[in-house]
């Protein structure tokens, strides 16, 4: 080979990898030939790590079928994990290293809201499509904006479906709230406070209970007092617990309603340790079905096929509509795929399959919660009941 | 009246759990000078040796908490002797953070087998929710809890007056120097003292259980409200965690119905604040006074 002929193969051989190097600069981070890194995160540890594997769990348990399936458009998906502990300056941190370090195409994650709330910056600040796991404070989809998306029932949402529920009880007049005071339960409440008086109804008592309190009496007794016709709690499920053990030790009848977090009424009547704790209560619900129920037997299977050792629940299936969206917009974004063309995919979802969901979902150009339909269960024997939105006639 | 009524039953169970705890507390404060820190993770880590026992080992109910807690005297024996033994003369900020590091650490093994679940712990008497004796309303459970924390105050009472051991540890609480002199095994009382409360620390977490559901997390809030216990009674007095440990569990009930549910949520941070600022030795503590 001479040396003239040599130069021309490294002029050439430079010459590609320039040009390559440009191709790549032009793709958005977390993306080549074969792959799409999605960045995900939620309390893998700590205090609330109880809403951490189960809830990524089912998502991944999605992505994973998905890659089975030969993937999107040839792409498989990796994901990678970081715990933010639903510490508000952990989960901004985790989101950092997502974007910045791992450099993923996209993140799907959050099951806390303040955390979420917290990172929200950094996904407009990156532009970066950001689908939240579970989250359900409203202000972080609320106002929308072009990066975020969520199918989760927003805590509005929930408060709203507790309320219309609440006023068709029969001859309701007086209502009464036990609740956190956290952003948890202040969303719930937007649509509570804003709508309780057109319902025509008065609250008698508006009762805090601490974040891991052991003791409900002086709650029970200041509800009993003013003898309400229903009882809304909108506490987390071992607070439930605790509220719906000492209201029956202290004869308060409900109607109880709760919130989508203790959905599972019938792990909430274990808890309580009592067998007849949740006769009269009942919960809001945006999955279509129970644990267990036929409705719910294929997105089961799929959890059970990726997790076998996994206790399947309640919280097993509410990663998987957002999951399920992601995998779907990515489809529709084509083989060219890019953040910009991603969020575009997103925000034209119209009727989408939410798998275990309780509705379809439909973003639009200024609609980023693609959700906003749920339903009340309550327990008959020893089985979760779908009761439906309101009152039922036959009660 | 009746009102009243339940809110005393109902706050004196939770102060005879808080006094339990405040115990713990105390009785490691009084001999080593260090706040033990990890001590609401040792009523975590007995209660999930108890329902483990209970549960996958098939042992009869009294038989297994009483097994809990013999472990967790054992672990406090030997934690004492490999963990805080050889730093046992540093400073005490150095023993205090140990104590945290502990508390961290026994969080992590609980989380290595149970995961971060809430599980729920079987109560000693499942058939009879609630007993009422006219307008009052109370669960054996309840009843059980304070039926053993007045038992144990008793008995701690006749330990540390009539037994060898209970006078070695109340004489190496006065004065450490002085018990080595007289021939006292300061190092054995060092690890009793940790067995002890570790044990009491299990009686709290089994008889907590049940009511405050079981996750690794459980022992925060113990641990809050024993401390603002051990506070208010006077961090040196046995008989103050106790009477502290049910002034708190009342308070907390009567401001809570009285004043506002909110209270609650602050009541143990005020009444830590309010003691230090007004009586900074408790209700039964004494102000250290020096020979000149």
């Amino acid at each position: 080979m001479t040396a003239k002929r040599s130069m021309k193969l490294a002029g050439l051989a430079v010459a590609a990898g320039l040009a390559w190097a440009g191709a790549a600069g032009a793709a958005d981070p977390g993306i080549t030939d074969t792959t799409i890194k999605l960045g995900m995160f939620g309390p893998l540890t700590g205090a609330v790590s109880i809403y951490g594997y189960p809830i990524n769990n089912g998502a991944i348990a999605i992505y994973n079928e998905t890659n089975a399936a030969g993937g999107i458009n040839g792409r498989k998906i990796e994901i990678v994990h970081e715990d933010d502990g639903c510490d508000p300056a952990k989960t901004r941190a985790a989101v950092k290293k997502l974007i910045e370090q791992d450099k993923v195409f996209a993140i799907h994650g959050g099951s806390c809201s303040g955390g979420v709330n917290a990172a929200k910056d950094e996904f407009i600040s990156g532009k970066v499509p950001f689908m939240v796991m579970a989250a359900t404070l409203d202000a972080i989809s609320d106002p929308p904006n072009r990066y975020i998306f969520t199918t989760t029932l927003p805590g509005s949402g929930d408060g709203g479906i507790m309320l219309n529920f609440a006023k068709t009880v029969p001859n309701a007049k007086k209502i009464a709230i036990v609740r956190h005071q956290d952003d948890w339960a202040n969303a719930k409440m937007k649509n509570i406070s804003a709508g309780y008086a057109a319902a025509g109804l008065q609250i008698v008592a508006d009762e805090t209970l601490a974040r891991n309190a052991t003791d409900a009496t002086a709650q029970v007794l200041k509800v009993k007092a003013g003898n309400p016709d229903v009882v809304l709690f909108l506490l987390y499920p071992g607070e439930s617990a605790v509220f719906l053990r000492d209201a029956e030790k202290y004869g308060v009848k409900g109607p109880f309603v709760g919130s989508n977090s203790v959905m599972d009424l019938l792990d909430l009547r274990e808890r309580t340790g009592s067998k007849t704790s949740v006769n009269n209560a009942y919960a809001s619900a945006f999955l279509q079905g129970y644990v267990g129920d036929p409705a719910l037997e294929k997105w089961t299977a799929i959890y059970r096929k990726h997790f076998p050792n996994d206790k399947v629940q309640s919280l097993s299936f509410y990663g998987m509509s957002g999951a399920l969206t992601m995998v779907d917009a990515m489809k529709r974004a084509g083989k060219d795929l890019t953040r910009e063309k991603l969020v575009d995919a997103l925000e034209a979802t119209k009727d989408g399959e939410a798998g275990p969901g309780y509705c379809k979902v439909t973003f639009g150009k200024d609609v980023r919660q693609g959700c906003l339909g749920g339903t009340i269960w309550g327990v008959k024997g020893d089985q979760i009941v779908n009761i439906g939105p309101s009152w039922p006639k036959t009660n | 009246m009746e009102i009243p009524l339940l809110l005393t039953a109902s706050g004196l169970a939770n102060g005879a759990l808080y006094a339990l705890v405040a115990l713990g507390l105390v009785l490691v404060y009084k001999t080593q000078d260090v706040v033990q820190f990890g001590h609401g993770e040792v009523l975590m880590i007995g209660a999930f040796i108890g329902y483990s026992l209970l549960n996958y080992l098939g042992l009869p109910y009294p038989a297994a908490m009483l097994a809990a807690v013999l472990a967790c005297g054992i672990m406090g024996f030997v934690l004492e002797r490999i963990a805080f033994r050889p730093i046992a003369y540093h400073h005490h900020i150095t023993l205090a953070m140990v104590t945290v590091g502990l508390s961290f650490a026994l969080k992590g093994i609980a989380r290595i087998p149970f995961g971060a679940d809430i599980y729920t712990f079987p109560r000693l008497f499942p058939d009879t929710p609630t007993i009422v004796w006219g307008k009052l309303i109370v669960t054996p459970q309840h009843l059980v809890t304070i039926g053993v924390a007045l038992a144990l105050t008793i008995g701690l009472f006749v330990f540390f007056r009539s037994t060898t051991m209970g006078k070695q540890m109340r004489a190496t609480q006065q004065n450490l120097t002085g018990a080595s002199i007289i021939g006292i095994n300061t190092g054995l009382i060092f690890s009793g003292t940790w067995a002890l409360a570790c044990a009491i620390g299990a009686v709290a977490g089994v008889l907590a259980a049940p009511d405050a559901l079981l996750y690794p997390d459980m022992g925060a809030r113990f641990l809050l409200k024993g401390f603002a216990a051990a506070v208010l009674g006077g961090f040196e007095s046995v008989p103050g965690a106790i009477v502290g440990g049910l002034l708190i569990g009342l308070i907390d009930n009567f401001a809570g119905f009285y004043i506002d549910t909110a209270f609650q949520e602050i009541s143990a941070y005020c009444i830590i604040i309010l003691v230090l600022f007004v009586w900074p030795y408790g209700l039964f503590g004494r102000r250290p006074t020096h020979r000149v």
